[in-house]
């Protein structure tokens, strides 16, 4: 155990006495074309669609339509097919009664 | 020349005077740069977008802080910035990858090897550097500005815009975390 934090040690300190890096050759000449051209890097060019933020908001809204529509779809089959018609024929047929009903009433009123 | 000449000069869009400010100090945004990101090709963008946005931004400098101080802070932000962005790209790469087979994960660095190390430290730097790159984002800019560019706390704190105390901490907890990450990641078994 004491060796490994020995090892890790050597490890922490293996940058002391690093030298500081060079930048590449002709750094002021590209430098100088990169502003000319207004050339942006790939980290500034804007990647909005590619961000996991937007991406999975995709796919959410994409899931929740595809659930929205599938159950908006099952109950417009189970209404239809509650329906019962004989409930509807009945109710017809006792209206247009009432209604006779009531013309024969007005029918001996008027012969009066 | 001296900075305030520099700084009156760049001030009045002299090209002379912004050769010499990029000569002067382009190693220092390169290695600080490339001591974030890990890989000399981004690190050189990166460093590039530095100094074109000092140049844009000179007119606001108000010269409170070293033009260096002002550099690393930029330097710093913009290197973070592009380590997000990798960070997005893979996590797209990830989704891509759920849908087509043969997509493959992009920007998963090899083992980084910086150019100022000494040869018998090589094998020991890349480890370190591997571990850095899994640390939060205010750790690893203070632990890089603090070994790689051997900058003081007093200097750090200026740059990252906060006291020297925090930086104490940011360290502390920097060496902490690196001790973990080297121990999880089995630095100490045998080769």
């Amino acid at each position: 155990m004491r060796m490994d934090n020995n090892k890790t040690e050597e490890i922490l300190n293996s940058l002391d006495g690093l030298q500081r890096a060079t930048s590449p050759d002709f750094f002021y000449t590209r430098l100088r074309a990169k502003m000319e051209k207004g050339i942006e890097s790939p980290a500034q060019q804007p990647v909005w669609y590619l961000r996991p933020a937007f991406v999975l908001a995709t796919l959410f809204a994409i899931v929740a339509v595809n659930v929205m529509v599938f159950f908006k779809n099952n109950t417009i089959q189970k209404n239809t097919a509650a329906v019962d018609y004989t409930d509807v024929i009945q109710q017809t047929v006792a209206s247009d009664f009432s209604q006779a009903d009531n013309n024969i009433v007005y029918d001996l009123t008027m012969s009066r | 020349m001296q900075e305030q000449e520099l700084i009156q000069q760049l001030k009045q869009g002299s090209e002379a005077a912004f050769k010499i400010f990029v000569e002067t100090h382009q190693d220092r945004v390169f290695n600080t740069a490339l001591g974030i990101v890990q890989n000399a090709a981004d690190a050189e963008d990166v460093a590039q977008e530095v100094f074109i946005q000092a140049f844009r931004s000179i007119g606001s400098f108000k010269g409170e802080s070293k033009l260096s101080t002002w550099l690393y802070r930029i330097a710093t932000t913009r290197s973070l910035d592009l380590l997000r962005s990798r960070k997005s790209k893979k996590r797209y790469g990830i989704i891509q990858r759920l849908f087509n087979e043969q997509g493959e994960l992009q920007y998963d660095p090899p083992d980084f090897h910086h150019p100022g190390i000494v040869l018998e430290q090589k094998e020991n730097a890349a480890k370190l550097f591997k571990a850095i790159a899994k640390l939060p984002d205010n750790q690893k800019a203070a632990f890089t500005l603090h070994k790689l560019e051997g900058i003081n706390y007093q200097e750090i704190s200026e740059i990252l815009d906060t006291t020297v105390s925090s930086v104490e901490m940011l360290m502390y907890r920097a060496k902490l975390n690196l001790r973990k990450i080297l121990e999880a990641e089995g630095a100490n078994t045998k080769d």
